[in-house]
């Protein structure tokens, strides 16, 4: 399903949320990475049928679900869409069976409703738990259900609000496991908003990158991440060391104390080496920049030594500067 | 760690059981007891009376319209402020606490001031005489009490819907198939549970109501519970043990829909309450539904803040109450009378501020001990103490009244406070501790862990981690409740008609005799400087709140 | 400077907690005791006074300036004294009562609580009608019960008591509750007693939409403003007072006669300060006292007293009641007219 936004926009009274956005998304699983009060979730709010844009267009292929122009405007539980909230929302009053299953009723014939709430149990590995309440089930196994809520009615595209960051660090990788492998293994679009890069990028064919209420790129994660469109994309994916000349970057891999060639040689001192577990993250001064590169063995720190920027992975930031 | 030592809750709880318990011992004792035997003739005597299930009848059907006459006007108000443009406007819930605020029994004098015959009413529309007929009846009496009572849902209803408008709503709209089912399914009984909490407080505060069924209800001839007590204590031919048999029969109802009040909110009160309430949020809605809520609002706050406060200003202003109101009828007088030094109204309405001052520094002293040994109230020795702490709040007090007069009237007692001062301080602060030990406990309760624990291992001693720590973090909470105790005890009537030692008048007594024997404008001239003093406290919490709530965020 | 204000209010609570607390372990002297003890030293005086307001509060000011002696006043309807005296029965402290009704000072003297006091100056002027023979108690003024009407509202005035069962009062009449006012108690008592037909025209009345309204200012008060157009058993005294406020109301007393309630003045038997207590009755039945009397528009207890404003006692139709041994009946008259009206 393609999914087209054109010129959303969304103010609330003189304050501005989001300006004019206008990008296509195609792929299975995308991202809306940003830092909180970006407007990311309202970008989601607003395909959800949540919030109401000031003005624009949203398609889902050529299906019109919002247009200012036509005034026409879907509603949320019409979109054939589901969410899975940051809170996990479950209605604290059902069980874990009627909060699946409340989504159904009317979809599916009665007869075939236990199936189904079995299923997407199973899908989310939480057999048996259907008679609890959510009050009495832990965080994960709340964000279970959560899931299973939103797979139960076959939506075309699910919207996930931050959902994990309610969740401790191992459990959150579990999940993300999880979440990406089911999405796979069903015949549905993901949209993710999340504001941890590493949860974006690892999960994500597609990354919408939003800096105060504007998209900053969209990309893949591996164009985002080696192409980055602005100062600021640059420095919040990843890590990144900056030439003086304020519009040309390198990665930390590019970056290395043995000559190469085609290697620039910079003068470098050693700030500190700090072990990551497979090898150690060194920082040091750069024609008074601080830089970090990776090393298999700790350098002393004050050291006087060259370093070597591959030529090939420099990256010249676009129109700027 | 601190507070916690066995030493600490035997005071605490001497504390407790002097002032709180042993009035309503008093009153078992004195009702089953007398000369050193078991009596039950006393009690029995009361069940023979036919007059008391008629009364009995009278609270109990008081207390069920007043629970619908509440949510007529709560229910709809509460949708008003969160699903409308109204939403927006949060001075409006200042607003709508003054009539809980107004003294019960100044807010039924305006009504009947209003309504009566030949009264405002009719002076300003002489055609509305007929409404007057069907105002002096039952109804007017549950309109009268209901417009007093029901802010204090509203907060209740508000607060759950807003909790509920987050994104429980909003799976809802994502999930859900239809608007109605929606609201049926999901809204409804996340709504009921805290409904139900909120009117079985209505009906126990409605039991426990005095103002308005001595003014309004002895006018129409509805005798209730409270009324009942208070003439078998004051009125001539006086009965005493009538009085304590009655006290300890209301105070059984109250326990008991107390008892079923826990039971229904231990079932329903639900430990997931995530619900986010959205930031910024707009409302689109047709002009119809705007003007219709401002209109709601609008006709709420008249009637229960517009015509009582009208009743009251312009009484307090009138020269001929006679002449009513016709033009050149109007000045000063009564104020100017107060404010004579020395005299009556005055001296009384200073009385009920340093009584209310005393009372709300004391209270706020033993309710932060209090709170600081509960903490979460996880032994049963902690849960003892919040129990006995909050008893007041579910009995009347009419009925702790009726047993501090009994107590502190023993005849064993080496010495006793009646007929001091003391007195009207020792019951304040029985009936108003509740007050302040929940003020405090929530403002504890949004504190760490952690600080108790810190404060442990930094503190000193004891006294350093008090002054340093905890009285500090909690200073917000502290004045908060200091500030309810202080504007609850400014209006507070029945303890002091019954309590007061010769000599002494508060305010409330004040104007209440006014009506009994004196001058009314006077009477209405000292209310409406008690409400005003009230509603500036009330601003006064509000940005106490407020203020502190931004320096702890 | 705000934390500091702040230390010393929890350091003032803190001792003021402490003190209540050592109160109700009733172990230490402290604050409280000493001032309940207060009454016993001879230069203060108690007394429980039912109305009228001003009287009572220009009877204490006179009486303090004379002597130099703290009154502690306790005012409130005579209902209310007799309770408060009840309640207290293990730890009195009144040493004078003043009440608006003759039969319950009396049943105070039958049951033992009352000393008598047969030397008070003027003794022998006063009315010996409205006073104990043994001296127990003094009638030191009265006021009469009538019709008070609003001159406005009401089209022509009352003459009689039976006029007020007629249908152009329907619905616009009120009582005093006896339970309430003592002078309602000896209005219906002196009534039914004096007529045969008493019984009769009050239910006539509660036929005629008669309310029950509180106490005497309380039912005066909605005459005063119009809510009523007359009230039965009008405090007189209180109607003479809004007339000269400028207030629509008039009184008159029916001419087959009424009754006149008078209010007593006696000494308890545990008074602490007897001394005062005497210097108390003796200045009420004093020509000072009686003046003031005759400022708050009562009649006087002394006939010699001029009154002011109002009607003299000899100018006022009565009926004729025995007020001894009044207070049993009274009680059954209670229960017969609550009856009737609940």
């Amino acid at each position: 399903m393609k999914i087209s936004i054109t010129n959303i926009e969304k103010k609330y009274g003189e304050s501005r949320a989001l300006w004019p956005i206008d990008v296509e998304l195609d792929s299975k699983f995308v991202s809306i990475l940003g830092q909180s009060g970006c407007g990311k979730t309202t970008l989601l709010k607003i395909l959800a049928g949540l919030e109401k844009p000031t003005n624009g267009e949203i398609k889902f292929d050529e299906t019109v679900i919002y247009s200012s122009k036509l005034r026409k405007n879907v509603k949320p539980n019409k979109r054939n869409i589901a969410m899975v909230f940051q809170d996990f929302a479950l209605w604290p009053h059902m069980t874990i069976y009627q909060n699946i299953a409340f989504g159904l009723k009317g979809m599916l014939p009665k007869s075939e409703i236990p199936a189904r709430v079995e299923h997407v149990m199973r899908l989310v590995k939480m057999e048996g738990f259907e008679k609890r309440k959510p009050g009495e089930l832990s965080g994960g196994q709340q964000q279970r259900v959560a899931l299973a809520r939103a797979l139960a009615t076959n939506p075309k595209l699910i919207l996930f609000d931050e959902p994990l960051s309610a969740l401790d660090a191992v459990l959150r990788e579990k999940m993300q496991e999880e979440i990406m492998h089911i999405i796979h293994e069903l015949d549905c679009q993901a949209i993710f908003v999340t504001h941890d890069q590493t949860e974006a990028i690892t999960m994500s064919d597609q990354i919408i990158v939003m800096e105060a209420g504007r998209i900053a790129q969209v990309g893949s994660p591996q164009e985002i991440y080696h192409s980055p469109a602005t100062p600021y994309v640059a420095d919040f994916i990843g890590k990144v060391n900056w030439f003086n000349k304020g519009s040309r970057i390198v990665r930390p891999e590019g970056v290395s104390r043995h000559s190469q060639s085609g290697a620039i040689a910079k003068q470098a001192m050693i700030l500190k080496s700090t072990f990551i577990g497979d090898r150690y993250l060194v920082q040091a001064e750069v024609e008074g920049k601080q830089w970090s590169f990776y090393e298999n063995v700790p350098l002393e720190q004050g050291k006087q030594l060259e370093v070597f920027v591959d030529e090939k992975q420099i990256y010249q930031l676009e129109g700027l500067h | 760690m601190i507070m916690e030592g066995r030493r600490t809750f035997g005071l605490l709880l001497a504390i407790v059981v002097t002032f709180a318990i042993a009035p309503l011992l008093a009153i078992l004792y004195y009702t089953f007891v007398s000369d050193g035997q078991l009596d039950f003739s006393k009690i029995s005597r009361m069940f023979e009376n036919d007059r008391m299930w008629h009364t009995l009848g009278n609270s109990l059907l008081l207390g069920l319209l007043v629970i619908l006459g509440t949510t007529i006007i709560a229910l709809p108000m509460a949708l008003i402020r969160t699903k409308t443009s109204l939403f927006k406007f949060d001075w409006l819930d200042i607003i709508l606490t003054i009539p809980f605020m107004t003294p019960p029994y100044i807010g039924s004098m305006g009504w009947i001031l209003f309504m009566q015959n030949n009264g405002f009413l009719q002076q300003l529309i002489p055609g509305a005489a007929w409404m007057s007929d069907y105002f002096f009846s039952l109804f007017g009496m549950v309109m009268v009490m209901s417009l007093h009572l029901f802010p204090f849902l509203y907060l209740m209803l508000r607060n759950t819907l807003l909790r509920i408008n987050g994104s429980f709503l909003d799976a809802a709209r994502i999930f859900g198939r239809n608007p109605w089912r929606n609201w049926a399914k999901i809204v409804l009984p996340l709504l009921v549970s805290s409904y139900v909490l909120g009117v079985l407080l209505i009906f126990i505060k409605t039991l426990a109501e005095f103002g308005t069924p001595a003014t309004f209800g002895s006018r129409i001839g509805f005798q209730v519970f409270t009324t009942e007590i208070h003439s078998y204590l004051s009125r001539w031919p006086v009965d005493i043990s009538m009085a304590t048999s009655l006290s300890l029969f209301l105070l059984s109802v109250c326990l008991i829909i107390w008892y079923f009040q826990n039971l229904i909110g231990r079932k329903n009160t639900y430990s997931v309450l995530s619900g986010k309430t959205q930031a910024g949020r707009e409302v689109k809605e047709g002009w119809y539904i705007k003007l219709g809520s401002w209109l709601y609002v609008g006709i709420v706050l008249l009637l229960s803040i517009g015509v009582p406060y009208f009743s009251i200003i312009v009484t307090s202003l009138q020269k001929v109450r006679g002449d009513g109101l016709s033009a050149g009828n109007f000045d000063l007088a009564s104020y100017q009378a107060v404010f004579t030094s020395g005299s009556a109204g005055l001296s009384a309405f200073l009385n009920s501020v340093v009584f209310s001052f005393i009372t709300a520094i004391v209270t706020a002293v033993i309710g932060l001990f209090i709170a600081l040994y509960i903490k979460k109230g996880e032994t049963k020795k902690q849960q003892a103490l919040d129990f006995f702490s909050l008893m007041p709040n579910i009995i009347p007090g009419i009925v702790f009244v009726v047993g501090l007069i009994m107590f502190w009237n023993s005849p064993w007692l080496p010495a006793t406070i009646y007929n001091t001062k003391a007195m009207a301080v020792v019951t304040y602060c029985v009936l108003f501790l509740p007050y302040s030990v929940q003020y405090i406990k929530s403002s504890l309760s949004q504190l760490d862990q952690s600080i108790f624990q810190s404060a442990a291992i930094f503190g000193r001693n004891s006294w350093d981690v008090y002054r340093c720590i905890f009285i500090p973090l909690l200073m917000r909470g502290i004045l908060a409740g200091m500030m309810m105790t202080f504007i609850i005890s400014m209006r507070e009537l029945v303890a002091g008609l019954l309590i007061l030692p010769p000599s002494v008048e508060t305010g409330a007594t004040f104007i209440y005799s006014q009506f009994e024997q004196g001058n009314v404008g006077l009477g209405m001239a000292v209310a409406v400087i008690t409400v005003a003093m009230t509603v500036v406290f009330m601003f006064l919490l509000d940005w106490l709140q407020k203020r502190g709530g931004r320096v702890g965020a | 400077m705000k934390k500091r204000g702040l230390k010393m209010i929890a350091t003032v609570g803190a001792l003021l907690t402490l003190a209540l607390a050592g109160c109700g372990n009733g172990n230490s002297a402290n604050k409280e005791v000493e001032a309940s003890a207060e009454p016993k030293e001879i230069n203060t005086l108690t007394v429980y006074s039912s109305g009228p307001d001003g009287l009572a509060a220009n009877v204490q000011q006179a009486f303090e300036e004379k002597t130099g002696m703290k009154v502690e006043m306790f005012q409130g309807t005579t209902g209310k004294i007799l309770s408060r005296l009840e309640a207290e029965k293990n730890n009195p402290v009144a040493d004078v009562v003043v009440l608006a009704s003759v039969a319950s000072m009396d049943g105070m003297k039958e049951s033992n609580q009352l000393q008598s006091f047969k030397d008070a100056e003027n003794a022998d002027q006063i009315n010996s009608n409205w006073s104990d023979a043994d001296g127990f108690y003094y009638g030191y003024s009265a006021s009469a019960l009538g019709i008070a009407y609003n001159t406005k509202n009401a089209k022509v005035a009352p003459i009689e008591w039976s006029d007020l069962s007629k249908s152009e009062w329907k619905d616009k009449i009120n009582i005093p509750d006896p339970s309430l006012s003592g002078s309602a108690v000896d209005f219906i008592y002196g009534y039914t007693e004096a007529e045969k037909s008493g019984w009769d025209i009050i239910q006539s009345w509660k036929t005629n939409g008669l309310q029950v309204n509180g106490a005497n200012k309380e039912a005066l008060d909605s005459v005063i403003t119009g809510d009523k157009d007359a009230t039965i058993s009008g405090v007189d005294y209180m109607a003479y007072k809004a007339k000269a406020d400028g207030e629509p109301v008039e009184i008159v007393y029916p001419k087959s006669g009424t009754i006149v309630s008078p209010r007593a003045v006696g000494i308890m038997k545990d008074a602490k300060n007897v001394k005062g207590a005497q210097a108390y009755v003796n200045f009420l039945l004093s020509d000072e006292g009686q003046k003031l009397v005759t400022n708050a528009y009562l009649l006087p207890g002394n006939k010699e007293i001029q009154v002011k404003d109002r009607a003299a006692l000899d100018e006022i139709p009565q009926l004729s009641v025995n007020w001894k041994g009044a207070e049993t009946k009274q009680i059954d008259i209670l229960t017969k007219f609550n009856d009737i009206f609940q």
